[in-house]
């Protein structure tokens, strides 16, 4: 693999890049003052798809990529909206689970990734094939440090 | 009976997924890096796998792309419990990018991996000879 800089990217592939940027801003482009973080979109997602186990402030923190703290503020903030709520764990009562309510599970069906996941939806297989190939490389290329 | 692969590169998380496997009717064959799943698959039928996301040096995304890549359609499950550079967000996310069936978060419950496994491989046909 060459030096990641000594690449000097051509205008297209400083585009795509920028269009990717602007791409992922669009998703979350609403405007209204209640409208919920990124953050918090993500943590309901979390919680809809978690075993009731990992279903707590400390697997929340780990899906986020957090310490507790702000996994902890983020939890709050969707219990004071009514969209989760906190209750002691059946198997061990010093855990605490984190479960969305009613209102929680509702708002997610207006999760905004929803009209992006449709538009991908309907792109044709070879596009929807190349598209996940090539974002799942740039993904794994970027969490992981430059090569030297 | 079905068998599943799994390839996870800790022995004692796959001796205890092995057992509930196997308590419940699976055959399992573990090995503990993508070079060897790649080389078994080649010889091997299986109806799904287990994959864990952090085998070493190796990541157990980049396993899943590059048998994606070649055209495996596998049904995969996918186990992690985070770590550097793999948040649990970006791991369920790459996972659904890869067609996994299921993304497993570390610890999870016998019941959570007989359901993805269930889920993963429904049709009794796939069972090997």
């Amino acid at each position: 693999m060459s030096e990641e800089r000594d690449i000097t990217p051509d205008r297209k592939a400083r585009g795509i890049a920028l269009l990717l940027e602007q791409t992922a801003r669009l998703v979350y482009d609403e405007k209204q003052p209640k409208a919920l973080h990124a953050v918090q979109w993500s943590a309901l997602r979390y919680l809809e798809r978690a075993g009731a186990n990992s279903r707590n402030v400390a697997g929340l923190a780990k899906y986020l990529g957090v310490t507790s703290g702000p996994a902890s503020r983020t939890t709050a903030s969707l219990v004071s909206r009514g969209l989760a709520e906190v209750t002691d764990s059946p198997t061990d009562s010093r855990t605490k689970i984190i479960n969305l309510t009613e209102a929680g599970h509702a708002v997610l069906e207006h999760d905004p990734l929803n009209r992006c996941a449709r538009i991908v939806h309907e792109l044709d297989e070879d596009e929807l094939s190349t598209l996940a190939l090539a974002l799942n490389k740039l993904h794994s290329r970027l969490s992981k440090p430059p090569v030297e | 009976m079905k068998s599943i692969l799994i390839i996870e590169d800790d022995a004692t998380v796959a001796e205890a997924v092995s057992f509930v496997l196997e308590r419940n009717g699976y055959e399992t064959t573990h090995v503990e890096t993508g070079s060897r799943a790649s080389e078994l698959l080649k010889k091997q039928h299986f109806c799904g796998a287990l994959i864990d996301v952090w085998l070493g040096s190796e990541d157990g995304l980049d396993v899943l792309a590059r048998l994606r890549a070649d055209g495996n359609t596998l049904p995969v499950v996918i186990m992690s419990g985070g770590g550097p550079g793999h948040t649990l967000e970006s791991v369920s996310t790459r996972a659904d990018v890869l067609d996994a069936c299921a993304v497993l978060f570390k610890p999870f419950t016998d019941e959570e991996l007989l359901d993805a496994v269930n889920r993963s491989c429904p049709d009794d046909s796939c069972a090997a000879d």
